[in-house]
């Protein structure tokens, strides 16, 4: 679903993301980790099409980011560090101009937001201004948005930000149950016992490097690392 | 419904939602604010009722300046749209955390940048229609027209703000596409700014060389000035002639000319959506690929820093050099303040091209003190812009300075300091420019100066004490903080001071050369009007800043 070949892109001397090269299969959970400024997010960006790769070619679902860009969108999903909301629109009305850019018609909104908004805890607050919730339930509100439109594929930068443990619980949930129904998940977090008891494969990326793929296990055994994913980082990116 | 549709319906929504905003504030505040909006639509009014009646009572030029008001009206109005655009369609198109958002639906680009210059559109002309609307209404009351005069204007201005915004945006996505990276914005103030005075001189070129001394020879020089603005090709000029024709019920000529602006929106849209498509996402790609070049820069202010650090205490200064570092690494800030002042500075640089500086004493002393009255203004402005929010915008990061050893009382000299340094020097400057360039009598430059000083002093105080008072600092967006209960406050109180300290000094000096004064009684008068000057400055400064620093004090974080 999702295929990276020697992707590098430079900002003026920088250098972010160094010829990185991985493939990720349909239903995969990938979690993608590097310490801070390693080039994570800016990856994520070039698969979405927000920042144009120097070189190197990706493609999602057999689509090229670059050139069949809508097409891409169409299927893709991105819930990024901090997101934007329009903080004058009530949770409804959000949910509903989402719903509209993506095609669902009145019947399909109605079908689809009703769990999603019971899922995430924001029956109560349809009727509020976006700018009157608090930062978990405006992250909860991105997360409603994002899976409304039914993407394929869905890349979430740091998705347990702000979240309670609730949260956190529920949402590790549902990406597990959307991860076996077929959706193939992008991820990157710091918090790596969470990726440990998520992911299929890890990536671990370091001064713009791709520096490991692949299970936690298989890894650890490559490099001869005894102990769980933390101590697996620590010594590949100390 | 398509895209673009959805997104507007979206923007109207939101609108829409504001009156929830608006709910939740005090009635006295909306009040207060809707008070200050009419009271100053009204007092637009009666100063542009007072001109026209100026003009007429001049006789023969004036009411060819009459005739011509509108096309120099709109050519003048038109010029700063395309300006305004110019920036706001920066922050819209290129800094808007709302572009990413929107790039990663399945919308068309081009129905993302239409509703981008919709939106930079709507951000740019609201002060246009703010202006124009009390301008034709006194227009229209003093040549006793309908009110279907009004209706004409807004309709031709409709299209004509179109086109002007259209040309900004337009210029604007090919300056950041073609321009060498990290630099558009300035290098497109630059550009206006050297344009605008090449204009304003060529213009002006007809009346340098032979101007006599007489006043309404003079003025009949000034009028082919002014043809430029009535060229033909100009909009501004099918606007004022279409909607004229209009109000003379010549049809076929006024819908005419309605039908070239339609016509130009139309080529202006399809080109803007055109260019659009193939340059803007590469301009975005460049904005945000742009590497922060800061280092040449920080070697200056650390040098800048150091002999600061001769003069004043550690925390102070530290506290001085961010606010100084933060302002000036935000292009979309110091390029407001660089139009605001630099429009100014290209009027007092030409006062001598316009041959001011050979009128009687009497038209001199009004000029100056007008020109007073302008960059007191400005002054005013730039305080409610920059220098109020400046605490608020804090926002989440005032811990840091909340937590500090830091005194809060110590936080707000820092921020009036940093204020007033900007505000004396840059108004000092101009006012000196304004005062040497008419060549008036000392009394008149040393009166201006002082002025420009203690209008500094003020503002700076009000707006900073102001700002710690009305503190909001969950509010990160600017706009929303200056429009506020507090900003508007803000902005009333600085107009009513500018007011206070300037009719007294432009009065004696009227009465003086109209020799009504003259003698013992001048002077005393001028003693106590500085007395005065330095009494109201003090009691305009420091009460704010001790409400301010007591609020702080008393704020839990």
């Amino acid at each position: 679903m999702i295929r990276v070949e020697n992707l590098s892109k430079r900002f003026g001397d920088v250098e972010a993301v160094r010829n990185v090269s991985m493939d990720i299969g349909r239903g995969e959970l990938f979690c993608f980790l590097g310490p801070n400024g390693a080039g994570k997010t800016t990856t994520i960006k070039m698969m979405c099409g927000l920042l144009r790769p120097n070189s190197g070619t990706i493609q999602i679902g057999g689509f090229d980011v670059m050139e069949e860009s809508t097409e891409v969108r169409k299927i893709t999903g991105y819930i990024p560090d901090t997101p934007f909301l329009y903080d004058l629109l009530t949770v409804t009305e959000f949910l509903r101009f989402t719903g509209d850019l993506y095609g669902l018609g009145r019947n399909g909104y109605a079908r689809e937001t009703g769990e999603l908004v019971e899922f995430f805890g924001l029956v109560n607050h349809q009727g509020s201004l976006i700018k009157d919730l608090s930062h978990g339930l405006r992250q909860r509100l991105v997360y409603a948005a994002t899976l409304l439109q039914k993407p394929q594929i869905m890349f979430v930068d740091e998705p347990f930000v702000g979240l309670d443990p609730h949260s956190i619980r529920a949402i590790k949930e549902l990406l597990r149950k959307k991860v076996e129904n077929g959706m193939t998940i992008f991820l990157t977090t710091h918090i790596l016992p969470l990726a440990e008891a998520l992911a299929d494969r890890i990536g671990i990326i370091s001064q713009g490097e791709l520096i490991a793929v692949g299970s936690v296990a298989d890894i650890s055994a490559k490099n001869k690392v005894a102990g769980d994913l933390e101590d697996l980082f620590i010594h590949l990116t100390e | 419904m398509n895209s673009l549709q959805l997104l507007l319906q979206k923007g109207i929504r939101c609108l829409y939602n504001y009156r929830m905003v608006v709910r939740t504030q005090s009635s006295f505040k909306v009040i207060f604010s809707a008070t200050f909006l009419v009271l100053t639509m009204i007092g637009l009014f009666g100063i542009f009722y007072l001109g026209f009646e100026f003009l007429n009572n001049v006789g023969g030029v004036g009411l060819l300046i009459i005739n011509r008001l509108f096309a120099l009206f709109f050519f003048g109005l038109g010029l700063l749209l395309m300006m305004s655009s110019l920036v706001t369609s920066y922050a819209s198109f290129y800094q808007s955390p709302e572009v990413p958002f929107l790039l990663l639906k399945p919308i068309p680009l081009k129905d993302v940048i239409s509703y981008k210059f919709i939106e930079s559109v709507t951000m740019s002309s609201w002060a246009f229609f703010f202006i124009i609307i009390p301008f034709v209404i006194a227009y229209s009351v003093f040549q006793e027209l309908s009110l279907l005069f009004l209706f004409w204007v807004l309709l031709f201005s409709l299209p004509f703000v179109l086109i002007c915004c259209g040309i900004g945006s337009l210029c604007l996505i090919l300056l950041v596409r073609f321009l060498p990276r990290g630099k558009p914005l300035f290098i497109s103030v630059t550009i206006f700014l050297f344009v605008m005075g090449f204009a304003v001189l060529r213009a002006f070129h007809g009346v340098i060389q032979d101007s006599g001394a007489d006043q309404m020879m003079f003025l009949n020089k000034l009028i082919p000035g002014f043809r430029i603005t009535s060229h033909p090709l100009w909009p501004s000029y099918w606007v004022a002639e279409g909607m004229m024709s209009m109000s003379r019920m010549q049809w076929g000529r006024g819908f005419a000319f309605l039908a070239l602006l339609v016509s130009w929106v139309g080529v202006l849209n399809i080109l803007v959506r055109q260019f659009g498509g193939w340059f803007f996402y590469d301009g975005w790609q460049k904005v945000l690929s742009a590497e922060s070049r800061v280092s040449r820069k920080s070697i200056m202010f650390r040098r800048f820093e150091n002999v600061l650090g001769l003069f004043t205490p550690c925390d102070f200064k530290a506290l001085l050099m961010k606010d100084l570092r933060v302002f000036l690494r935000d292009p979309a800030q110091w390029s407001q303040g660089l139009i605001f002042y630099g429009i100014l500075g290209l009027y007092f640089i030409n006062l001598r091209n316009l041959q001011y500086h050979t009128l009687s004493d009497t038209w001199r002393s009004v000029i100056a003190f007008l020109n007073v009255f302008s960059v007191s203004a400005v002054m005013c402005s730039v305080g409610a812009r920059f220098v109020y929010p400046q605490l608020s915008l804090e926002g989440h990061g005032f811990w840091i300075v909340g937590m500090s050893p830091v005194t809060m009382g110590r936080v707000l000299f820092s921020k009036f300091v940093s204020a007033w340094l900007v505000l004396a020097a840059v108004s000092f400057t101009l006012m000196y420019l304004s005062v040497e360039m008419l060549r008036v009598d000392s009394g008149i430059k040393f009166a201006a100066l002082a002025i420009a000083l203690a209008m500094a002093c003020s503002v700076s105080g009000m707006s900073t004490g102001f700002g710690a008072l009305f503190l909001d600092l969950k509010q990160r967006n600017p706009a929303a903080i200056i429009s506020s209960f507090g900003g508007t406050l803000n902005l009333v109180m600085s107009l009513g001071f500018m007011f206070l300290i300037i009719v007294p000094f432009a009065a004696m000096y009227h009465f003086h050369i109209g020799q009504h004064v003259s003698g013992l009684w001048f002077r005393n008068g001028m003693t106590l009007a500085y007395l005065y000057l330095i009494a109201v400055t003090a009691i305009a400064t420091c009460v704010p800043m001790f409400l301010g620093r007591r609020s702080l004090l008393a704020r839990e974080f």
